[in-house]
This record gives C-alpha cells, structure tokens and sequence, in this order.
C-alpha cells in the first residue's frame, strides 16, 4: 500500500492531503514533499485518509513538525482518526509540540 | 384548612347613588365596615372613592369564586364572598430514620381544630377583614394501632418500642419525639495481628558486662518467632428495616518471611528454619528472618583473617591490628579493637576498648535511601513505558512493520524522546550517587542493574533494544533490587563500646560510650552521642539530635570541635576550654572552664550558656 500526498497552494499556505499508509517505506516521499516547501509560510497536514502508521512514519511527522517550527513556520495536522490519534497522545506528541497542532477529525 | 361560613356581602347599586347625590360639591369617600359578622359596603359621594377591601388573618376573600390576595376596590357589580379559615382538629405524624438506620424517632403533633368569625371593624376607606378564633376543640388522641400501621408504612418494622410509643399516645405534650425503634448494632470485627517473639531491644544505653555470657544463638530450630491471631469478623447487625448490617469486614495481616524462617499452621505461625538471632528486617514491609551467626572463638588474627559474613559475628575475644570484619547483621566483640575496621549494616558493639579503628554501623543507610528513592520513582515510569508500548501496539492503525524488522528500540526511543523524557534523567541521577558514593561500598548486583539502565535507557540506548521484553526484564530486574534494598536499609545501627582512642566512629543512629570516654576521636552518629560517665578528651563529636557528655575538653587544653546538625542539643556536666561548638556558620567557643554547659539551636541561633568556675 502506498502514499499519495495531495497538494494544494493558497498564498502561502499549503494543503498536504496524505492518503495510504505513512510507514518505513512511503515516509521519504513526505519528508522530500516537506523539503520542497521552503517558499510555503503554513503548512497543513490532512491525515483523513491516512490508514496506518508505523514508528518510522510517526519519526517522519516529527521531523517536519521540527523542521517547520525551527524555521517559525505554521504547521497544523488536522483530521486524525481517533486511532492515530491516541498514538500520538501516548506518545506525548501535543504536550511537547502543543495541542493546537494535532487536530482530530470530527 | 378549608375556607367556610360563605358570607355574602349585601351589595348596593353605588353607581346609582352616586348620581341622585344632588350637590356636587359634597363629596365623600365611600368606606367598608364589618358589623355583627356582616361586611357593609358604603359607597362614595359626589366623586369619592370606592371602598378597598383585603383578606386579613384566617380570612380568605374569594371575588368570582377566586380567592385575591391584593387589596381589591368593592363595587356593586361584584360577587364578593367572604370566607374565614377554620380548621378540624387533627395530629400529624413524622417518622424519621438514622442515617445508619439503627434508629427511628416519631413526632406526634396535636392540632385543635379552630373556629372564626369576622371581628366587627370601623367603617373604613381601606379595610383589612380579621378573624377571631371562638372555639377550639382537641383532637381525640391516637390509636396505637395507626401509629404501629404508620411505622410500618414507613418501613420500620424491627426492634419498635411498643411501650415507649405508648407513652407518646398517652402524653398531654402537644408535640412528643419519642424513639421508636431501635436495630442492633453490627458486632466489632477484629484485625489481624501478629505477635513476635523478638528480642528486638537495643540495650546499649546499658552497662555492658564483659565478662558477661553473651547472648549468640537466641533461637533454635523450630522455635517460634511469630504467632498470628486470625482476623475476627464481628457478628451482623440488623436496622430498623429489619435489614442485616454486616459487620465491618477486618483486616488480615500476613506474616512475612525470609532466610532461616518457616510458616507452619496455614501461615498463622512462623518458626525458625537454622539457629541464629530472628530479626525483623526491611525498610517498607518487615520481614522475619533469623540472621546466621558466626562466632569467633578467640581473637581475629592470622589464624583468622579478615571476616565477611552476611548475617551476625560474634567474636568472644579481641580483633587484632589491621584485620577487617564485616558484617550483614551485628557485630560484637567481647574484647578490644586494636588498630582493625569494622563493618555492620547493623549494630556494634564492643565491650572494651576501640584503640586506633575506624567503626561504622549502618552507615550507608543515607545513601541507600537516597538510590531506593530513584530506583522506585524508575520502576513506576517502566511499568508505564511497558503499558504505553502495548497500548499503541494495540491500535488498529498502528503497524508494526518497521518494529519487526529493525526492532522495538525505534518506538521506545519515540516514547523517551517525548513521554518518558524523565527516564533518563532519573537513571543519570541514579548513576551519579552511585558513583559519587562509591564509598558506601554498593552490592554488585545493584550497581549492575544501575549500569544496565544506564545502558539502555540513556542516549541512543533505547535504539538498540530489539524487544519490549527487554523492558520488562529491566523492571524486574529494578523491582529485585527494590526490595533489596528494603532489607538493606535499617531503621538506624548504633555502636557502643566502653573507650575509644584515636579512632573514627561512624553510626547512622547512636553511638553510646559506656566506660572511661573517648580521647582524640571522631565520633559522628545520626541521632545521638552519649558519653554519660565519662570524658571526651580531643577529637570531634558531630550528631544530630543530641550529644550528652560527662566532662568535655582537658586541662591540657585538647582541642574538641562539637558539630550540631539540624536542631540537635549538646549538654555537658564539666567544660574545660578549647571547645569550639559549631551549628551552620554559627561559631562558638568555650575559653573557660564551667558547669552545666547547655547549647541549643533557636531560631537558626546557636545559644549557648553555662555556669562559670572562677
């Protein structure tokens, strides 16, 4: 099962529709999508479609997140499942990054 | 209460008064009376107003048949009825039950009944209709079997006092509260408790006898050192519902044990397994355990060697110069200890002289406490890191595809980089003591599993563990040596001996000098210092809860330096100069000789007095 990452440009605000599974072998294309956005001043991150995730692909979604506030640049998740989500919250991901960065879907 | 007696007001047609009134310029208001319990309208002249009417006490006034509350202005048009408000004569009946339902009290509440009629009034432009009572009538007392029906409607239905409810129907008060029923209360449930058999006192405020048998194996096997009385649970209780109240379910104790003890009787008696001296051992929970004794039958010397033995030595002679004794347990010597080092994590005692040694008792206990606080707070994070893995390895999106094939470690590190980020920093922590205190002489197999943790948890460690096994085997592994360390650690180890000189005495609780005194030594104790008979001539003494001493200082001007930690005293019956007393940065020094000598800490202040000899 693979990756497509959807993208979409308004201003300087860039929409990221991930679909598939985010895992050891599809978590280099996010991460080289996340390189590419030097230009973009907001990132957001759409995991609606996202069915599974591994360690090595939650590494990846901290390593944009890191790369992005570094560069005090916007980056949001938004529409994690339920299930990703707990994950991320075990993980202890919003306390560190914050809790506004990690939308659940609805 | 039932409005009666309808009054009906004869009415007038006011309006058609008004207008045959032929002068104009007369005018009056008209006005409302109540005469012969009759109220009478007058109605207005000219342009005068209309008469007010209210309902005043034990009157109701109904206009169409609703009662009004508010003053209302009376015409001809209404249909006014006046009613007052008597009332039958009756009893009224409360039962209340206890919270603990053990209880049930009734009130009974006599109300004659009362009869009115209006009281005559004034003609007035605003009339307040009153009421007077002109009879009452007492209520028939009330049966008992209403009042045994009401209990029961209310659901009291056992223990009732059948004569006390008597006596309430019979009473002439016109409100009784009377108890009417009472349950049984619950029997008392008795704990579990446990006798021991120990002889558990330190007595080393005592003069020892050294000459004296001496106490070495004070069990044998299949000696009794514990006895468990079962807990009792009390018998049930019933309430007033006639329902059962259990009695309170009692604690059970269990007796717990270690090397050298056996339970027997369903774990209700423990006996000893080897002969030795039984203790209860540990930090938290307190296990019975009987310590092996080693004894000496003669000096320590070359014929000897040096002694390492994990429960008690006994030694009937002296240990001789440069030899070293260790012990798990106590140590006591009957003779001297002559340029030698002794170990105990528990007592010592020497019954004569301590000559150019270094002593000490339980002394790594601090240090212990120090690292059994860090090892707990370790094994509390590892039992949660253990749920975490299994939590997010049970999510149905999570895959565990990159875990098969390069490891747990990737996920764990995840977990210590962000959740568990604490972990590290208590493993360093645990290693800095240790190495820091690598004095205390930490047992091996503590300092390994600190390494382990160290290992695997710190740094990049978490990247190399293959499985979440591994962190279980850590928790484990920091759990055995949590409870290790429970026996370790000991309440407090003292030392007493009946002289020292130029030695270095070191107890986590008291050192307590018998004989002569102490000359040119250091003598430091967790608790207190006591050289109640005899003198301490040079050296230091440091404690930190009192230190009593007979005569302080020489005439030769030895110098003692007196440390006082926390808020710990100092008395001394003789001073002599050259005595520095010291609390924090607060110096004190005694340059002539006195009696009496007191110092204490107040505030953060070091006083000291004492009466001069001139």
């Amino acid at each position: 099962m693979l990756l497509d990452i959807g993208s979409h440009k308004e201003n300087e605000t860039e929409l990221l529709r991930l679909s598939g599974v985010l895992d050891i072998s599809t978590v280099d294309a996010l991460k080289s999508t996340a390189d590419n956005l030097n230009d973009v001043h907001e990132l957001i991150i759409d995991f609606a479609k996202v069915k599974f995730i591994d360690s090595t692909g939650v590494g990846g979604i901290i390593h944009v997140i890191k790369q992005f506030q570094a560069s005090h640049r916007k980056i949001k998740i938004i529409n994690i499942s339920s299930d990703v989500f707990e994950i991320f919250d075990i993980l202890g991901l919003p306390e560190i990054f914050g809790r506004d960065l990690f939308l659940k879907s609805k | 209460m039932s409005p009666s007696r309808p009054n009906q007001s004869s009415m007038r047609n006011l309006k058609k008064l008004a207008a045959q009134e032929s002068n104009p310029d007369r005018i009056f208001d008209g006005t409302a009376e109540v005469k012969n319990g009759e109220l009478i309208i007058n109605p207005p002249r000219g342009f005068g107003k209309f008469p007010r009417v209210m309902a005043g006490e034990n009157v109701v006034i109904l206009l169409k048949g609703q009662e009004v509350e508010h003053p209302i202005v009376v015409s001809d048009r209404d249909s006014l009825g006046i009613c007052t408000k008597d009332t039958e004569p009756r009893i009224n009946f409360k039962v209340r039950i206890s919270k603990d339902k053990l209880k049930a009290r009734l009130t009974i509440e006599k109300l004659p009944g009362k009869k009115y009629v209006l009281a005559d009034s004034q003609p007035m432009t605003e009339l307040k209709i009153k009421a007077k009572c002109v009879s009452e009538e007492e209520p028939a007392p009330p049966e008992f079997d209403t009042v045994m029906n009401l209990l029961q409607e209310q659901g009291v239905v056992f223990g009732i006092d059948e004569e006390a409810i008597r006596c309430g129907i019979a009473s002439e008060e016109q409100v009784v509260n009377i108890e009417v029923a009472r349950g049984i209360d619950p029997g008392a449930s008795e704990d579990a408790t446990i006798r021991y058999n120990l002889d558990e006192e330190n007595s080393h405020e005592q003069v020892i006898n050294p000459y004296g048998p001496g106490k070495i194996h004070s069990v044998s096997v299949g000696g009794i050192l514990a006895i468990k009385r079962p807990p009792v649970q009390g018998s049930p209780g019933v309430d007033v519902s006639g329902q059962e109240i259990p009695a309170r379910t009692p604690e059970d104790v269990q007796i717990r044990i270690r090397d050298g003890v056996k339970l027997i009787s369903d774990g209700a008696v423990a006996i000893a397994t080897r002969s030795g001296r039984p203790t209860l051992e540990g930090f938290n929970k307190r296990f019975l355990s009987v310590r092996p004794v080693y004894v000496v039958e003669g000096n320590v010397d070359l014929s000897i060697g040096n002694i390492e033995f994990e429960g008690d030595i006994v030694i009937l002679d002296s240990v001789l110069d440069g030899f070293t004794v260790k012990a798990g347990g106590n140590i006591q010597v009957y003779g001297d200890v002559l340029h030698a080092f002794l170990f105990a994590n528990g007592n010592i005692s020497i019954n004569k002289k301590v000559i150019s040694s270094k002593l000490q008792a339980g002394c790594n206990t601090l240090a212990y406490k120090k690292i059994h606080k860090l090892f707990l707070q370790i094994s509390l994070r590892l039992e949660d890191m253990i749920k975490a893995l299994k939590q997010i390895k049970s999510q149905p999106s999570f895959s565990s595809a990159d875990l098969r094939q390069k490891g747990d470690g990737q996920l764990i590190q995840l977990l210590m980089d962000f959740s568990f980020k604490d972990v590290p920093k208590l493993v360093q922590d645990l290693i800095q003591i240790i190495l820091s205190e690598s004095d205390q002489g930490f047992l091996h197999g503590i300092v390994e599993v600190a390494q382990q943790l160290g290992k695997n948890l710190c740094n990049l460690g978490p990247m190399r563990i293959r499985e979440d096994r591994e962190i279980e085997i850590l928790r484990d592994n920091v759990e055995a040596v949590i409870e290790q360390i429970d026996l370790i650690i000991t309440d407090s180890a003292n030392i007493s001996l009946s002289y020292a000189q130029n030695s270095d005495i070191k107890a986590s609780g008291n050192v307590v000098v018998t004989g002569q005194g102490v000359i040119t030594s250091r003598l430091e104790a967790g608790a207190k210092i006591m050289v109640a008979k005899g003198v301490v001539r040079g050296g230091e003494l440091i404690a930190r809860d009192s230190i009593k001493v007979s005569e302080l200082g020489s005439t030769q001007d030895a110098e003692v330096n007196i440390l006082l930690i926390d808020n710990c005293s100092l008395q001394a019956d003789t001073v002599r100069p050259a005595i520095t007393i010291k609390h924090g940065s607060n110096v004190r020094i005694v340059q002539e000789m006195g009696h009496n000598l007191i110092a204490r800490v107040e505030n953060n202040h070091l006083i000291v007095y004492a009466n001069r000899i001139s």
